[in-house]
């Protein structure tokens, strides 16, 4: 009987190509077998159950997942990085800032029955809009102080069709946008609507975003409203419309994603969000921000190379009001922000590479400062320059990056507000920074 | 005239625990509410002296109880899981498992619904929830009443894979411990449907209906027609010894197939 069962399981393995960790998959083979006679029910119990306990001695076998779940995916990324940022004010003044960074990544995705889907990612790094941790930046040596894992992603999608999906939570950037507006280590919390259809050689799609930008701990707080004593949630909503056309194949083609921002409850209502005196020391407030941006792209092949043209165009409707509440009337023409740029090459496979080029401006009253990239204008408006990245795809799972840029002020009579990585001095004049990054993606 | 003594003794002790063999036997309701207490009656008939301790509270149970040799025999209307197998290795258990009946599992209404017949995708629909009134699906209207074994039970676990394609039940679906509680609630609600075992198909106020034009009979089980047929096991730690191997062996016999048949099982083998 043994060698019989032997002799079938090794038939099993070998007609169906199967690992142990297929070995479940074997069920309709061993039903073939019984329906043709070779085996009886009994016979094929017994291989069921030696094929079961030779699943279950592997890693996959003693996993015990929910039969609802359809797809599991686990996905994340090591980042070792060298930074250099220089900065330099008015007077000639000059500050370097040069770190070893690394950032990690890692989350679980699932898909569900009934068109429902969740992830979370763990992040290192409590900043929004970084998710880098610099070595050596402890309380003493080789200390764990700001060597930190958070969650950066938690979110539900329910796709009930495949043109529509609902997304809650703390999610990846629904928007489609660039570095000017949106820094891409931002995941947003709220709640996004997405619509996609497909027509012919044309895709189009309306996108809704409702964000909590900040949240009130409660609402209509005994006493008087304050900075620290909010009256209302302050929301962040944004709405997009896309289009975009393949005129060959899946590599050309044309993209333009016109959006507007908005920004709810940043009134008088709300003091802890209406910062009416805008001012060098008071910057990276969101009131009179009502945004629309206009980013566009187009795709084809240069000798069988992909590139890519691409630009985006921001103006804030309500810029002159934002000017006037800083005190600049007179500079109601900062409420534009632009880049314009090349692509050459995509870095996907192994050998691959590929390098980008384009010039950034962005005015001091045209975007959300706590938005804008942190790396390529320091988290700053009013700043304008020249980026360059390349990137060399090193093997199926690591990247070589190179990131040049260099900026100043874009109006000397103005501060540059924001943030600042290479310190809190609003009046930076210049400002350079260079990252060098290895990347391991799993 | 000691030494006799004492072997007499040894061997009146030994006779009355041969007597008091106990067998112990937990899992599956399918099998432990009808079939297996027959079979042990019988047993007991034909062995007096041998106790029987039966726990019908869902194959989980009885494949548990195998792992933890808290039982000799694990009833069970499903095949053991990965994740039981690998509890098994871990403390060195090696889960055998024997084909004692076959069982259809049969879809069941109430005796006053005017529907005979379902197909295999509105079966998956009305469990999944997805059809929730009668009249999607050619009855009278009204809200359908879905009704399940609880998670403990291979029939639960058997039903949404044979029948459900692994979707998770209804949100409004009620669980019930056994077959008999879900034959008896259909036949109270003229709204309902449920599935139980063979064994339970001629309770009254119930009909079964039939799938893609296929009942579930002796026939169409053996000959695997009949889509929600599946084998129902005893499990063993590797090949059974003592009592537990001469039941089995019972078990397995004309005597105890026509048993099986008896109770509404279908039989492993054709009988006379």
């Amino acid at each position: 009987m043994f060698k019989f069962t032997t002799r079938l399981f090794a038939l099993v393995v070998f007609l169906g190509g199967a690992s142990f960790a297929l070995a479940q998959d074997s069920g309709p083979l061993i039903d073939l077998l019984i329906k043709k006679g070779v085996i009886n029910d009994q016979e094929a119990e017994e291989l069921r159950a030696e094929l079961t306990k030779d699943f279950a001695s592997t890693s996959a076998g003693k996993l015990n997942l929910n039969n609802s779940l359809t797809e599991l995916r686990i996905a994340g990324d090591v980042r070792i990085r060298y930074e250099s940022r220089t900065g330099e004010l008015p007077t000639g003044d000059h500050q370097e800032r040069d770190r070893f960074r690394y950032r990690f990544r890692t989350g679980l995705t699932g898909k569900m029955l009934n068109n429902w889907s969740w992830g979370f990612r763990f992040e290192t790094s409590t900043g929004s809009r970084s998710s880098n941790v610099t070595m050596g930046d402890d309380a003493g040596p080789f200390a764990k102080n700001s060597d930190t894992v958070n969650i950066g992603q938690i979110w539900a999608k329910w796709e009930p069709t495949p043109e529509f999906s609902l997304t809650l939570g703390r999610m990846p950037n629904p928007l489609v946008s660039t570095l000017m507006v949106w820094d891409a280590d931002i995941n947003p919390e709220g709640i996004a609507e997405k619509f996609t259809r497909r027509s012919g050689k044309s895709e189009f799609s309306l996108t809704a975003a409702q964000f909590l930008y900040s949240a009130a701990s409660t609402q209509n707080a005994f006493g008087a409203a304050s900075a620290t004593n909010p009256l209302k949630d302050l929301l962040l909503l944004a709405w997009q419309g896309g289009y975009k056309h393949y005129l060959e194949g899946t590599a050309t083609f044309f993209q333009i994603n016109p959006t507007l921002y908005t920004y709810v409850r940043n009134s008088t209502q709300n003091p802890a969000a209406f910062r009416g005196n805008f001012s060098a020391s008071n910057s990276a407030l969101v009131n009179n921000l009502t945004v629309i941006d206009v980013p566009v792209e187009y795709n084809w092949l240069i000798n069988g190379v992909p590139a890519r043209l691409f630009g985006d165009f921001a103006i804030n409707l309500d810029g002159k009001d934002r000017a006037t509440k800083f005190g600049r009337p007179d500079l109601d023409g900062e409420n534009k922000a632009w880049q314009v740029g090349f692509q050459y090459g995509r870095a996907t496979n192994t050998g691959e590479w590929d390098s980008r080029l384009y010039y950034m401006s962005t005015g001091a009253f045209a975007l959300d400062p706590n938005l804008v990239d942190s790396d390529l204008w320091d988290s700053r408006t009013n700043m304008k320059g020249l980026v360059f990245n390349a990137n060399y795809r090193l093997g199926a799972a690591t990247q070589l990056s190179l990131t040049l840029a260099h900026g100043s002020r874009a109006n000397d009579t103005l501060i540059a507000p924001g943030a600042g990585d290479i310190g809190s001095n609003n009046l930076l004049n210049k400002y350079g920074i260079m990252q060098l990054d290895l990347v391991i993606s799993y | 005239m000691n030494n006799r003594l004492i072997f007499a003794s040894l061997l009146a002790c030994s006779a009355i625990f041969a007597r008091a063999e106990k067998l112990v036997i937990k899992g599956s309701d399918t099998l432990g509410a009808k079939l297996v207490p027959m079979l042990a009656e019988e047993y007991k008939a034909r062995a007096p002296g041998t106790t029987f301790e039966i726990a019908a509270e869902g194959s989980t149970t009885g494949i548990s109880a195998i792992i933890d040799s808290t039982a000799q025999i694990g009833m069970s209307s499903r095949r053991a899981r990965p994740t039981e197998a690998s509890a098994a290795l871990a403390k060195g258990v090696t889960m055998k498992p024997t084909i004692v009946a076959f069982d259809g599992i049969g879809v069941i209404v109430n005796a006053g619904n005017p529907l005979g017949t379902l197909t295999k995708r509105q079966v998956e629909q009305i469990f999944s929830g997805d059809i929730t009134d009668w009249s999607q699906v050619g009855g009278a209207a009204g809200r359908i009443s879905i009704y399940t074994r609880n998670t403990s039970s291979g029939t639960y676990s058997d039903f949404k894979e044979l029948a459900m394609k692994k979707r998770d039940y209804a949100g409004s679906s009620q669980k019930m411990a056994g077959n008999e509680q879900i034959a008896a609630e259909v036949a109270k609600n003229p709204n309902g449907i449920g599935y139980v075992g063979l064994a339970y198909l001629r309770d009254p106020g119930i009909k079964t209906v039939s799938i893609d034009g296929s009942l579930p009979t002796e026939e169409s089980v053996l000959t695997k027609k009949y889509p929600y047929a599946r084998p129902t096991f005893y499990y063993t730690n590797g090949e059974p010894v003592g009592v537990a191997a001469r039941f089995l062996e019972f078990t397995l016999s004309d005597d105890g197939q026509l048993l099986v048949r008896k109770v509404g099982f279908v039989p492993i083998r054709p009988l006379n």
